[in-house]
């Protein structure tokens, strides 16, 4: 097990960060931890970190107790938080060789190591440029370059692409994903759901400092009764149409909003070709429609009555 | 009034540091009026005795032990023990200026007329210095000539002609004339020359952090996409600091009264007041120049500390103007603070109301308004320059 | 690993200009406005002519002695370097020019030179004294006429040689120039301003305090150690900032230090580590913005060098007086102490008491730092 957390409690006076938190992940994963903003990621891995006091709980990393000075487990993990760390006056080269060197004495292993960095996040171009003068998705390649030049075995990404633009943000998800391939265990954490349904293995869906939901994708919707939500456009509400598709076999649920007429269905039933023969047999008019399958947001809003975006 | 209200929301929120220059200026004020004043004290008519020590090693020798009474009358003598250490201390902490070390057999050697000297260690440069000195050798020579020009003269002969030849004293008169202010005590000249220097520090520091937060890009773009006018945007800025700078002036100009009683109830102190209205304004201006030219705190806190203290350096607010090198002075008339203490030198030594003693101090009151509208006429162009420019 | 931070420290602070400027050049420029402001030597002999007025009357007229006493520091150009300009006129006249400030003061010759002015002050006593003097060589003349006819002759043709009676013995063989103390509590401020660099490392290694300081703490390495070879760097500037001043003090500016130089070195350096471990301390106790941290480190030391008499000399033997406590718990002031201690003492038992206070300063800093820092782990980031 690379990180093991158990019953973790952290409180910020009344207020209750983490609550009985549990993790595992397995070397060789990409673990998302994914959850709406306040729900307790960032204080989770600060915890894991030792970077943070906690109330109660055990902290496993490499299958050894993480502490401040646990320097052996230290040296393989690499962190890229949310917040640019770099030295404003050391320029990119300089900023990569200073956190390098925090792990690597060796000058000639070093060099080596910075170089494959910058090449990794493609900055060959911007080695003598000051953090100052980069652009946001520069800089944010610049950060990560910092934290994975020492080629850790555990790399844990705290939102790394927050307010970062499209562009940069697929190349840091394929630099994740190559990452892995090349042996490092990731965590990552989000609050986009497209992110972590994109690249990670397993996910854990946390809010108010819980873990409600673990597993890969297709084992967390397969958690949920929902199966298929079919959007109708429908301008005209009529009552009795709510109560008809309520009838057909396997609907779960019937909402008419701006318009909208959203059916939902259970698992395992394929309702699309009854309610369009419904709509026809009744000459209802409608605008679009189309059929959905279900979202990790399903999923959230399901566990905990509300979406994972507010 | 929407830019008003917002602006002294934003004083609120910065109010503790700009507070602190405040019971730093009344702490100083305090300790300033806690001392008498030092300047022209020993010169005075009534002057005060200068504190010094005296060691006579020549207590057989009665006219060495005359004049050390003569310097018990003309001087505070404090007492002191005789070690290296103790003098030193005493030197050290100002409680004596001056010790006089009068050597063994010194009286004898004037009396044969021989060259000998009292031994002093004093504290470089002060008055107080200056006066004891004058005071000794004046003695001394006036002993030279007895003792050279009456052989045989006896002691006793001496030291009555001494002691009535130094109580001799002018006769002094002082004419006063109808009408005349009494004369504005000096204290309240420092505590207004100090005026200048906690002004400049206390509205740079105000005015200029919160003109930085209204042009920092975000909200600056914000104000100029709104339909309010520049001209009356600007207004309110200058009308918030306009207040801000006056409930300065306020309340420095309320504080002169606890602190200096009745002396600060008269015609002078109003025309200080006054003064150090134009001066504020100055400020202002000069703050408003640089809220709107400078682009981070970091940049203002470094100039505003340069300029505050240059100009006090420069224009004699913290050393006075007398001292200073002709061609400083030249260079200081460049600066409006230069005119200021000017003004409240005239001020503080104005006792008759005539127009030919009042027309500089309004003169030099007018070179500070012309400082302060011109400058202000300067950043009022360089804001109409920023909104046309393309970049924010 | 030790050299490789110390190194990039040095880097690192070198290259921030907000810092330098207050370490480096604030204290440049200001010296170079005392240069300019404060004359080296205070010349309080060199004036200029007083004007004053006689009144033209029958006594004056007659009196031939005192007009010649009169006319020997007088003269009716003010182009003179001499004592007074003086003006003869009648009683009216003078009044009205005493009254708009033309003249300082009259004499009136009434049973001999008595004096009209309107306020005491430095002018009017440089009158009195001369009246002084004439009235006392009077009766010199007087008592020697009286006793000794012979010798009134050589009495006479002595008059206006005076002899100097006094020998200034100083404590050191450098008379301190008042001057010179503006520019040792400019010294003291600067050797605070080194409070930049150290609240600057801390800043660098502290988790709760900047993302760069996290990524830090999460590195195999002994926080205490960075730390260590930070602060290093950050006193190894600052000492080299202060030698700078100095040598720019010395060369450029032409300021005489006299002979203790190694001395006055010694001061600079405890005082650059009071400084560092002063901003060391800051940074660790203020949570807070970068920004924050140099406003507090910028006003503290402003009223620790006012207080320690850098705007107004006199502020120092006030405190001294009135609140001891105050120039003792002012680093400023222990800085400036010890700069002074060195001239007025012939023994170095108060300057190096001066430099043990400063040491204690620094180490307790240090120390508060320390117990701030030793904790690896936080409440809240």
């Amino acid at each position: 097990m690379v990180v093991k957390v158990e019953k973790l409690v952290k409180r910020y006076n009344d207020l209750i960060a983490l609550d009985h938190f549990n993790l595992e992940v397995k070397e060789g994963e990409v673990f998302g931890l994914l959850g709406p903003n306040g729900s307790g990621k960032t204080t989770a891995i600060n915890c894991i970190l030792s970077l943070l006091k906690y109330d109660k709980g055990n902290i496993e990393v490499f299958d050894k107790p993480m502490a401040p000075d646990a320097y052996d487990i230290k040296r393989d993990i690499g962190i890229i938080m949310q917040n640019v760390a770099v030295f404003d006056e050391l320029t990119v080269y300089e900023n990569i060789d200073y956190f390098c060197g925090l792990y690597v004495t060796d000058k000639e292993k070093r060099k080596k190591l910075v170089k494959e960095a910058i090449d990794f996040v493609a900055l060959n171009d911007f080695k003598k440029f000051y953090p100052k003068k980069l652009s946001g998705g520069l800089l944010r390649r610049l950060n990560i370059a910092c934290g994975i030049a020492h080629k850790p075995k555990l790399i844990i990404l705290d939102e790394p692409t927050v307010a970062v633009d499209p562009q940069s943000r697929n190349n840091i998800l394929e630099g994740i994903q190559k990452l892995n391939a090349e042996g490092a265990t990731i965590i990552y954490t989000s609050h986009y759901m497209e992110e972590v349904e994109q690249i990670c293995s397993r996910i854990a869906i946390m809010d108010k400092g819980k873990i409600i939901a673990t597993g890969t994708k297709d084992e967390l919707k397969s958690m949920i009764e929902i199966g298929e939500k079919i959007s109708v456009e429908l301008f005209t509400k009529v009552e009795h149409i709510l109560s008809d598709i309520q009838k057909i076999k396997g609907v779960t649920s019937v909402n008419y909003e701006n318009d909208l007429l959203v059916i939902k269905s259970k698992r395992g039933y394929n309702n699309l070709t009854n309610i369009l023969d419904y709509l026809k047999e009744n000459k209802i008019s409608y605008g679009r429609i189309y059929s959905e399958l279900p979202t990790l947001n399903d999923v959230f809003l399901e566990i905990t009555g509300k979406q994972l975006r507010d | 009034m929407q830019v008003f209200k917002t602006y002294f929301i934003i004083v609120k929120k910065n109010i503790t540091s700009i507070s602190i220059y405040f019971f730093v200026f009344l702490f100083i004020s305090m300790l300033i009026t806690s001392q008498t004043p030092k300047e022209n004290s020993v010169e005075s008519f009534d002057s005060t005795k200068s504190r010094i020590a005296i060691f006579n090693y020549d207590k057989n020798s009665d006219f060495s032990n005359s004049f050390e009474s003569f310097l018990n009358e003309h001087a505070k003598v404090i007492d002191i023990k005789d070690r290296p250490e103790s003098m030193q201390d005493a030197l050290y902490y100002r409680d004596v200026v001056y010790i006089v070390k009068i050597p063994n057999g010194f009286g004898e050697s004037m009396i044969n007329g021989s060259n000998v000297k009292i031994e002093k260690t004093a504290i470089a440069g002060s008055n107080d210095n200056i006066y004891i000195d004058l005071l000794i050798n004046k003695y001394m020579n006036t002993a030279k000539n007895y003792i050279e020009n009456i052989p045989n003269i006896t002691n006793k002969q001496l030291n009555t002609y001494l002691t009535e030849d130094m109580s001799i004293e002018a006769d002094v008169k002082i004419q006063t004339y109808d009408g005349e202010a009494v004369k504005t005590e000096s204290n309240i000249g420092y505590y207004f020359r100090y005026y200048a220097y906690v002004i400049f520090a206390v509205v740079i520091l105000g005015v200029t952090t919160i003109i930085l937060t209204f042009n920092s890009t975000e909200l600056r773009k914000r104000n100029l996409g709104s339909p309010i006018k520049l001209s009356s945007y600007n207004f309110q800025i200058i009308l918030g600091s306009f207040v801000f700078t006056i409930v300065v002036w306020v309340l420095i100009c309320l504080l002169s009264f606890p602190i200096y009683g009745d002396v600060a109830i008269s015609k002078n102190t109003i025309l200080l007041f006054v003064n150090a209205l134009i001066i504020s304004m100055v400020v202002l201006s000069i703050s408003f120049l640089l809220g709107n030219v400078m682009k981070s705190k970091g940049a203002i806190d470094a100039i505003s500390n340069i300029l505050t203290l240059g100009l006090s350096f420069l224009s004699g607010i913290f050393v006075p103007q007398e001292i200073m090198s002709q061609s400083v002075l030249k260079i200081a008339s460049f600066t409006p603070t230069y005119w200021y203490v000017k003004a409240v030198e005239d001020i503080t030594s104005l006792t008759v109301w005539s127009s030919e003693n009042i027309t500089p101090i309004i003169n030099y009151m007018a070179i500070q308004m012309i400082f302060a509208v011109a400058i202000l006429a300067v950043s009022l162009l360089i804001v109409k320059q920023k909104r046309s420019s393309k970049q924010i | 690993m030790f050299l490789h931070i110390f190194l990039n420290r040095l880097k690192c602070l070198i290259r921030d200009k907000q810092v330098m400027f207050w370490t480096l050049m604030f204290p440049i420029l200001l010296a170079t406005m005392f240069k300019m402001a404060i004359p080296d030597v205070v010349n309080l002999e060199k004036f200029e002519p007083i004007d004053i007025a006689v009144i033209n009357n029958v006594e004056y007229q007659n009196n031939i002695a005192f007009n010649s006493a009169l006319s020997s520091v007088s003269s009716k150009e003010s182009s003179s370097d001499l004592m007074f300009n003086t003006k003869i006129v009648n009683e009216e006249e003078a009044k009205e020019l005493l009254k708009n400030n033309k003249i300082s003061g009259y004499i009136i010759l009434n049973d001999g030179p008595k004096i009209v002015v309107k306020e005491s002050g430095f002018k009017q006593t440089i009158l009195k004294q001369f009246i002084n003097e004439y009235l006392q060589v009077t009766s010199q003349y007087h008592n020697i006429l009286e006793s000794n006819p012979a010798s009134i002759q050589n009495f006479i043709s002595e008059l206006g040689s005076s002899e100097s009676y006094i020998k200034e013995v100083s404590s050191n063989n450098d008379a301190p120039n008042s001057s010179v103390s503006y520019y040792y509590a400019l010294i003291a401020m600067t050797c605070l301003y080194g409070a930049m660099h150290g609240m600057k490392e801390v800043l660098s290694v502290q988790a709760n305090q900047s993302p760069q300081g996290a990524r830090v703490s999460l590195a195999p390495t002994n926080k205490l150690k960075v730390f260590a070879s930070s602060i290093l760097a950050a006193t190894v500037i600052q000492i080299l900032i202060i030698l700078i001043l100095l040598t720019y003090l010395r060369f450029a500016l032409n300021l005489d230090f006299g002979n203790q130089i190694g001395y006055i070195i010694l001061t600079a350096v405890c005082g650059s580590l009071v400084g560092v471990s002063f901003g060391a301390m800051v940074g660790s106790i203020i949570k807070g913005k970068e920004g924050l941290k140099i406003s507090i480190i910028v006003s503290f030391t402003m009223l620790f060098s006012f207080l320690s008499g850098m705007m107004w000399l006199d502020i120092k033997y006030i405190i001294a007086n009135k609140v001891p406590i105050l120039s003792y718990i002012n680093p400023a002031n222990v800085i400036s102490d010890a700069f002074y201690a060195l001239y007025y003492y012939d023994t170095y038992t108060r300057f190096f008491t001066n430099i043990g206070v400063l040491c204690v300063f620094s180490i307790i800093f240090y120390l508060i730092t320390f117990f701030i820092m030793r904790r690896q782990k936080y409440a809240s980031i």
